[in-house]
């Protein structure tokens, strides 16, 4: 399963975990069968809109089915909900802790936009 | 004599183009007032009108037709305000941030998008007690770009008036929207740090724009002008008017109330100004 954690800097699996969904400095992706992480920097960070359709568009071309993050606007919401992607909130933590933390259950499924758009 | 357009604006929000606007409106006769500020016009609360008139103001969004269309997605390649997306093999539009460019529709290679009108905001008119022609924009919540309401407002200006038009703060394409066709500009700023940077943007807007423009200093301070007429001096920017720092002045905005109405001796540097930018532009268009 690939699972994206939002990531504030690029360090692998010890990468701080970004509590903000569209404008994330970076995407981890994670697949959990293989053990791997890959960060990918959100090219839409600085977008002057739609930087969660945007960060929505990349996560799911990548075949994610879970993501974890802070925060996820209204848009992103209806994007990943369309593109069949749960997603579990956490505060802090590393992108490992936050893959531990998901895989022992103990995140909250996110079913409602919690985030405000920026521009 | 030709009728005026005249913009009321400012780099600086909250330093009193609304206060210069309805004031100067009240002061002078056979007049229009449109505001332009369509984020958050607040004419309204100074001149209490009765809005007779309702128009509604649309933009073209993307409609698909996902029985044609075959998930091949140029569209959401093409959209640089992420305004399309594909989840799933499906396109989902995001109408709030769509830009109307129409691209997508010329582009899809099967005809499965149509563009269908989505409504982007109001324009209101009123007859006011006042004697002022009175007509506001207002773009809806969410929406992004406010610019075809005030084309849609600015289509409302009566050629046998003076209009005087109330612009967003700023000097981005709504700001640019509003006056871009203008006969003058009037800059309104305040005697501080802050609205000298911002005149400064308005200012050059205004030279870029080539309209010819000229300063009122609110909440003018003999001790702290100076910020601003040294600017204006170096610039050969004309100095219209100084609205000063009263306590007065300040109380009557809080209920709602135009100055001009309490303090009449007001209403005659209004005209003043009115005359000094019909004397500035007549020279103008002698000389050339």
């Amino acid at each position: 399963m690939k699972i994206a954690v939002t990531a504030e800097n690029n360090n692998g699996f010890e990468s701080n975990v970004n509590p903000h969904f569209g404008r994330s400095p970076y995407f981890a992706i994670v697949d959990t069968e293989a053990d791997e992480v890959e960060l990918i920097k959100n090219e839409a960070a600085r977008a002057s809109g739609g930087a969660g359709v945007s960060a929505a568009q990349l996560i799911s071309d990548r075949g994610v089915e879970v993501l974890i993050s802070g925060s996820v606007g209204p848009k992103a919401y209806t994007a990943l909900t369309r593109g069949n992607i749960e997603m579990y909130t956490t505060k802090d933590g590393t992108v490992q802790q936050a893959i531990e933390a998901f895989q022992e259950g103990s995140l909250s499924q996110l079913t409602s936009p919690n985030g405000t758009p920026r521009k | 004599m030709k009728s005026l357009k005249i913009t009321v604006l400012s780099g600086k929000g909250g330093t009193g183009k609304t206060t210069v606007s309805v004031n100067m409106a009240l002061s002078l006769p056979n007049i229009q007032l449109l505001d332009a500020d369509v984020e958050e016009p607040n004419s309204q609360y100074f001149l209490h009108p009765n809005f007779d008139k309702e128009e509604q103001i649309f933009r073209k969004v993307p409609e698909i037709d996902q029985e044609t269309c075959t998930a091949c997605r140029k569209c959401v390649d093409f959209c640089e305000y992420n305004a399309l997306a594909m989840m799933l093999d499906e396109v989902l539009v995001f109408p709030e941030i769509c830009h109307s460019c129409g691209g997508c529709e010329k582009l899809c290679p099967v005809n499965a998008i149509t563009e269908v009108d989505r409504v982007l905001g109001v324009l209101k008119h009123a007859e006011t007690d006042y004697d002022v022609d009175f007509w506001q924009g207002e773009l809806n919540i969410g929406e992004e770009s406010s610019v075809p309401v005030i084309e849609g407002l600015k289509e409302k200006a009566d050629n046998q008036k003076d209009v005087i038009i109330d612009a967003q703060p700023g000097t981005t394409c709504p700001t640019i929207e509003a006056v871009v066709d203008s006969d003058y500009g009037i800059l309104v700023t305040e005697p501080t740090p802050f609205g000298l940077s911002d005149l400064k943007l308005a200012s050059e807007l205004m030279d870029e724009l080539q309209i010819p423009h000229g300063v009122i200093i609110n909440r003018a301070e003999e001790d702290s002008d100076y910020i601003i007429e040294n600017f204006c001096a170096e610039n050969n920017i004309d100095i219209l008017l100084k609205i000063p720092f009263k306590r007065e002045f300040a109380h009557l905005y809080s209920d709602g109330i135009p100055f001009v109405l309490e303090y009449p001796a007001w209403e005659k540097e209004f005209k003043a100004v009115f005359d000094k930018i019909r004397g500035v532009l007549n020279e103008k268009n002698y000389s050339n």
